[in-house]
C-alpha cells in the first residue's frame, strides 16, 4: 500500500507574470493540464497532473532542481513549487460539489528516478469546457499551503 | 455613519456579537455591539469599526443559503482601496494585454469600479493579472476563502468566469461563459457578494 505523507509539491514549470502579488499567488494555471491533455483524454475518464509526495526535507530541492528535459542544463520548474496539504485535499474531496471529480495516486512501484511521484487526478467532464476548467483548478488551489520560489 | 452590508456564511460564527474576518482578527471585547476589523491579505489595510446591527438569512446567488450581516461602519481611514488597486490592474492591461484580450476585459474592470467604488470595501482582496499563455489573460480576487475570477480568451467565446470557495463556508460556487453574462450582470453579482 502507498503512503501518503501530510504533503505534496506540485513543480510550476513556468513563470506566470503576475502582477499585484509577488508572493507567488497560487492562480488556477498551477495545475493546468497540458494541451496534448486536453486534446487527448486519458481512457480512465481522468487527467493525470504530476505531483512529489513530501515523504522528508529532502523532497523540496529534489523537486525545485529537477533538470530541465531540453538537455540544457537548466532547473524544470523555473516558477517554484507550490507544496499542498493532503487534509486540504480530503476536504475538496469530500466537498459535495467536487467529490469524485478530484482524486491523488502515488506510482506503486515507484518509478526508478523519482520515488516520490504521484498524481492528482481530475475528471475529465470538467475539463472540457474553460470555464469549468477554470473552476476545478481554482478549487483545487484552496489546497496549496505555501508558495516555494525556484532555485 | 453609513449602513452597510457584508456576506458571511455561519450565524453561528457570531460570540456576542463579534466574527472574525480573518485569521489575523482581532475582536473588540470591551463593547459587545462592537467589532475590530483587521483584514489578512497582501495590501496595506486599516481598520474598521462597525456596529452589528442585524443577522438575517437570503437565499445565495447561485443557490442554498447564506447570512448577511447589516452593520453601521463607524470609522473607516481610508476608502476604496480596492478601486485604487482595481485602477492600477486597468493600466497594467491597458500596456501589457494583447489588443484583443484588453478589448474585452476593460468593460468589465470598468464596470465592476462604477459598482464598487461607492463601497468601502471591508476585505480588499489579493488581486493577480497574469498571462498563463499568449492568448489568454486571468485577473482573480483572491479572498480568504473563495476566489472570483476572469478568464480572457483571445477566442472570445471561451472567456470565462468562476467564483469557488474552500469548503469551509457556503458563499456561491459558479462558472460560466462570459458570453452568457454581460458586464453589467457579472458586476452586480461581484458588488453584492463578492466586494461588498
Amino acid at each position: 500500500m502507498p503512503v501518503f505523507p501530510e504533503t505534496l509539491l506540485r513543480g510550476i514549470p513556468k513563470k506566470d507574470k503576475a502582477y499585484f502579488d509577488n508572493e507567488g499567488n497560487p492562480t488556477v494555471t498551477v495545475f493546468r493540464p497540458s494541451e496534448d491533455q486536453l486534446k487527448n483524454p486519458d481512457l480512465s475518464g481522468f487527467t493525470d497532473i504530476s505531483i512529489n509526495w513530501e515523504d522528508n526535507s529532502e523532497v523540496e530541492k529534489f523537486t525545485l532542481e529537477t533538470l530541465s528535459s531540453s538537455g540544457d542544463g537548466t532547473f524544470h520548474f523555473k516558477g517554484g513549487t507550490v507544496r499542498l496539504s493532503l487534509d486540504k485535499l480530503e476536504i475538496i474531496k469530500n466537498d459535495v460539489n467536487w467529490a469524485g471529480k478530484i482524486d491523488y495516486r502515488r506510482d506503486d512501484p515507484p518509478l526508478t528516478d523519482n520515488i516520490y511521484h504521484g498524481d492528482l487526478l481530475l475528471a475529465n467532464e470538467n475539463l472540457k469546457t474553460s470555464d469549468n476548467r477554470k473552476a476545478i483548478l481554482g478549487r483545487l488551489s484552496f489546497a496549496i499551503i505555501k508558495y516555494i520560489h525556484p532555485h | 455613519m453609513n449602513s452597510r452590508f457584508i456576506t458571511l456564511p455561519y450565524p453561528a460564527a457570531f460570540v456576542n456579537n463579534t466574527y472574525d474576518i480573518s485569521s489575523n482578527s482581532s475582536t473588540n471585547t470591551e463593547d459587545e455591539d462592537e467589532i475590530t476589523i483587521l483584514p489578512s491579505g497582501t495590501f496595506p489595510r486599516k481598520i474598521q469599526k462597525v456596529f452589528v446591527e442585524s443577522v438575517r438569512e437570503i437565499p445565495m446567488f447561485f443557490g442554498g443559503q447564506g447570512y448577511i450581516i447589516e452593520y453601521k461602519q463607524l470609522a473607516v481611514e481610508e476608502t476604496n482601496i480596492f478601486n485604487k488597486f482595481l485602477a492600477k490592474a486597468v493600466e497594467y492591461i491597458k500596456e501589457n494585454a494583447p489588443a484583443a484580450l484588453k478589448r474585452q476585459a476593460l468593460p468589465y474592470l470598468q464596470e465592476i469600479n462604477e459598482r464598487t467604488n461607492k463601497f468601502a470595501s471591508r476585505d480588499f482582496p489579493r488581486f493577480t493579472v497574469s498571462f498563463p499563455d499568449e492568448n489568454e489573460m486571468l485577473i482573480e480576487w483572491n479572498f480568504e476563502h473563495y476566489k472570483f475570477g476572469l478568464a480572457f480568451d483571445e477566442e472570445a467565446n471561451e472567456s470565462s468566469w468562476y467564483v469557488v470557495n474552500d469548503g469551509t463556508i457556503q458563499t456561491s460556487t459558479g462558472w460560466g461563459l462570459l458570453k452568457n453574462k454581460n458586464p453589467s450582470q457579472l458586476s452586480s453579482f461581484i458588488s453584492s457578494e463578492v466586494v461588498t
